[in-house]
């Protein structure tokens, strides 16, 4: 498969520079609101965890979309093409995930498209929280896994 | 509106009228924004005599031009009134994410005015903007008042609020957001609590632009950049927060012991250190809005007398509260850093005033039969902690020890054993041992205080480059440029600890690039000069005693290590430190310095 | 003499004090201090081309800083205390 985001919570500062970057990008202006993350943080868990599109292989708005302004890119993205839409919103309510937004400046839904390629939250998140890569290609989560058997389990030769 | 949002708010608490105003841009050009835009409207507008605690002194909470934005750590907004501990102009500011959240509700700053007759907090939901009666928050502390309007308004509201330090004008009670966020030192809590107005909510849905957006993803990029890959902001303070600092600085001899009096090299620092601290507490760092150090510390005690969890301690509670007091119990530092959260106070100065209280006891100035029955001395935690709590009730002792060191010693004799500048407690660094340090203390505008020019970093962090903390030659000249890039960095809105990894170029390409400026470096550094003079020229007209430290910095030699035998020597610093400001040898500014700045 | 470590070079040298063979100089010393524990701390505590130290180091020789007494060539007495700090700072 290909790159896709991945995100790492137990990485995550809760700073939101994701959120302001893709905003940004996106708009031209600083607006969270507006930005295709989120960062939900919870106090109590002390953990902070960033949400966005994971681009479904079966993406309910895409199905749902009554005059086909959404489609898949060839980086495997599901973008919208603001040209078609309508804004009647369909696509917010088909999300089981809750990611497709509505910006109130421009009146348009929106949500990831990958930037292209060169996500913006990814090339910006200080810790590496949130990555863009194949997840195939690294087994890093496998080998966490691995290690902490290890570490239960195994019998360190003594010198 | 490049960087600004064009619009201010005025809170009439005594009447209760709001209005919305067009921000002054003449004045946000000279004085930039949060602590220099927030300064000039207040000067502008209170009477430097103005009694701190009296209806007649404002309160100002003012965000800059970065903030809200993606500039490097762009998170910050100011607090600024007279400050009721110092009668010098009072400036603080606070990251978390309230100070963008104000500025996506579509405001750069709230100015308010008189006070209300009973509880009040001011509700702000983009353009709607109301005061509702808050007498049934008042008495709660700062996470059950965050929690509670959360509760109330919304979970995405942020909250700027007082706990009962506040209510109680504890004259160092701070203004406390998202929890564990403060804009700690002044007092600036206790002239919201003499308002009382006990919070702002705020939520907002409005987007900030910039004047050249390419240019400023250009510079911000290079910014981040440079702050990713410096081992400081990079590694060492995500890794290990501020109480890095501990072990450096007790090797360096700079560790103030025991109020002082004994030295400044403590034995047991490490027990106290940021290592120290990861090794056993941390549960988690955390980033305020913007952020890309990650400084912040989630702390947890499991068990034991001081179980409770929470965030930080910074490095100056870390010696407050530690090694000020002869404490090397990391715990019972903890669980009286909490309690400076929750209740909401300055643990800078508590800390300095438990161990100036614990001198004044051992030494016999002051006795059980006025501390309630407590015996207060040196190195005993436990009662270290019930006095922290004692203070946030305002109970007891409690009360005496929250009027801060100076009136407590000046009460029993002895105004000499309060390590304070300006009525207000040094921070964790021995002026003795650190020349520059003595003379930032000396010299800063809100008294006794370490993030007014940070000198610590030449001194003995060798940033940007290594000066001898024993040596007097040069330190009025870099303080000087220090304390007016620190004045620059806290008005344009990002956070001061970016300046161990960017400088002058990279602060002020973000600021030019937000605003619209085609104006050189030394233009805008020229204008935290400004800020720096205004701040001075407010506290000459306030009144404000002159440029000094305690006796003991300046008389009693260091007993040991490696700045054995020192005192400080601020004399001959002083009097280089007003020439290369341009002022007068009585520090005050002179009529061609004011026409340089245009003041 | 003794050695003292801090910060994230303890996770390079295991420890947090040691009592080390006496070395004339803080080159010396480096360099043995290099050998002993290993390319992470030679990475921090030295120039790439081992002559100068490095960047993102600071070393105290009885709590003063090396660049005050003489720098790299700073010489030593059995007695001293080294203090190891990487680059570090807060407030």
């Amino acid at each position: 498969m290909g790159k896709q985001l991945l995100i790492k919570p137990e990485k995550c500062l809760g700073c939101r520079t994701c959120e302001l970057v893709c905003s940004f990008g996106h708009n031209g202006a600083f607006n969270p609101r507006f930005a295709n993350v989120s960062v939900m943080s919870y106090e109590e868990a002390a953990i902070s965890i960033p949400v966005m599109c994971m681009q479904c292989e079966d993406p309910c708005c895409l199905e749902v979309c009554p005059v086909g302004a959404i489609s898949r890119d060839d980086k495997d993205a599901v973008v919208i093409n603001a040209d078609k839409c309508i804004g009647c919103k369909m696509c917010m309510n088909a999300c089981p995930l809750g990611n497709i937004g509505f910006n109130t400046e421009r009146r348009q839904v929106h949500k990831c498209d990958l930037c292209g390629g060169e996500p913006k939250c990814a090339e910006f998140c200080p810790t590496g929280a949130i990555t863009y890569e194949d997840p195939e290609e690294g087994i890093d989560r496998r080998r966490a896994v691995a290690d902490h058997f290890k570490d239960v389990f195994g019998e360190e030769a003594k010198a | 509106m490049n960087g600004y949002m064009g619009q201010i708010l005025r809170v009439d608490l005594a009447c209760g009228k709001i209005t919305k105003e067009p921000l002054n841009m003449t004045a946000a050009k000279d004085f930039v924004g949060a602590r220099g835009l927030g300064t000039k409207y207040f000067c502008d507008e209170a009477d430097p005599k103005v009694e701190p605690l009296g209806p007649d002194n404002k309160l100002i909470f003012m965000t800059g031009p970065l903030t809200g934005t993606a500039a490097s750590c762009g998170g910050r907004y100011e607090v600024v009134a007279k400050a009721p501990l110092t009668g010098t102009i009072g400036a603080a500011n606070s990251g978390g994410h309230f100070g963008p959240e104000l500025k996506y509700a579509g405001y750069d700053g709230i100015i308010f005015e008189g006070a209300s007759d009973h509880p009040v907090y001011l509700y702000i939901n983009d353009d709607t903007v109301e005061l509702r009666d808050a007498r049934d928050l008042w008495g709660r502390t700062v996470f059950e008042t965050t929690d509670e309007l959360n509760k109330r308004c919304g979970a995405s509201f942020r909250v700027s609020c007082i706990g009962p330090a506040g209510e109680n004008l504890c004259l160092y009670a701070g203004v406390m957001n998202d929890k564990h966020r403060a804009a700690g030192r002044g007092g600036l809590g206790a002239v919201m609590g003499s308002k009382k107005l006990k919070a702002v909510v705020v939520k907002g849905t409005k987007s900030i632009r910039v004047a050249r957006p390419e240019g400023f993803m250009d510079a911000i990029t290079n910014a981040r950049k440079m702050l990713k890959a410096h081992p400081v902001t990079g590694e060492g303070l995500g890794a290990y927060g501020t109480e890095i600092l501990v072990n450096i600085i007790n090797e360096s001899g700079a560790l103030p012991l025991r109020n002082g009096r004994d030295g400044s090299v403590f034995a047991d620092a490490d027990n106290i250190s940021g290592e120290t601290l990861a090794e056993k507490y941390l549960v988690r760092n955390k980033g305020c809005f913007g952020c890309c150090i990650g400084c912040g510390r989630v702390v947890d005690i499991p068990d034991g007398p001081f179980k409770s969890r929470g965030e930080g301690p910074e490095y100056e509670a870390g010696w407050s509260f530690g090694a000020d007091c002869g404490i090397d119990d990391l715990e019972a530092v903890c669980k009286a850093n909490f309690i400076c959260n929750e209740y909401g106070f300055d643990p800078i100065t508590l800390g300095a005033t438990i161990a100036c209280a614990m001198e004044l006891f051992e030494a016999g100035h002051l006795t059980e039969a006025d501390t309630g029955g407590i015996a207060i001395r040196f190195g005993d935690a436990a009662t270290m902690v019930k006095l922290a709590e004692l203070t946030g009730k305002n109970e007891g002792f409690g009360a005496q020890l929250a009027l801060g060191s100076y009136r407590l010693a000046e009460k029993y004799g002895h105004p000499e054993l309060s390590m304070s500048v300006k009525k207000q407690e040094m921070p964790a660094y021995d002026g003795r041992a650190m020349q520059g340090i003595g003379l930032e203390y000396a010299t800063s505008n809100r008294g006794g205080c370490h993030v007014r020019g940070y000198m610590t970093s030449p001194e003995v962090l060798g940033l940007p480059t290594k000066m001898d903390p024993l040596v007097t030659e040069g330190k009025a000249g870099m303080l000087k440029i220090f304390q007016d890039l620190t004045a620059l960095i806290d008005s344009v809105g990002i956070c001061l600890f970016t300046s161990f990894a960017i400088g002058l170029p990279e602060v002020a390409a973000q600021y030019r690039e937000a605003v619209g400026s085609d104006e050189s470096d030394a233009d805008i550094l020229l204008k935290g000069e400004r800020v720096w003079n205004l701040e001075k020229k407010f506290n000459l007209a306030a009144g404000v005693e002159k440029d000094t430290l305690p006796p003991r910095l300046l008389r009693e030699q260091l007993p040991e290590g490696p700045a054995q035998g020192k005192v400080n020597e601020l004399h001959t610093m002083l009097e280089e430190y007003y020439r290369v400001r341009g002022w007068d040898t009585d520090g005050v500014p002179t009529a061609e310095k004011d026409r340089e700045l245009g003041l | 003499m003794q050695i003292k470590f801090f910060a994230y070079l303890r996770d390079y040298t295991g420890c947090k004090i040691t009592d080390f063979p006496y070395q004339e100089d803080i080159y010396q010393l480096a360099h043995a201090l290099c050998d002993k524990y290993g390319d992470k701390l030679r990475g921090k505590m030295l120039s790439p081309d081992g002559e100068d130290l490095g960047e993102e180091i600071i070393i105290l020789v009885n709590g003063r800083h090396v660049a005050h007494l003489g720098g790299i060539h700073a010489k030593l007495v059995p007695s001293d205390i080294v203090s190891i700090f990487p680059v570090v700072a807060g407030g």
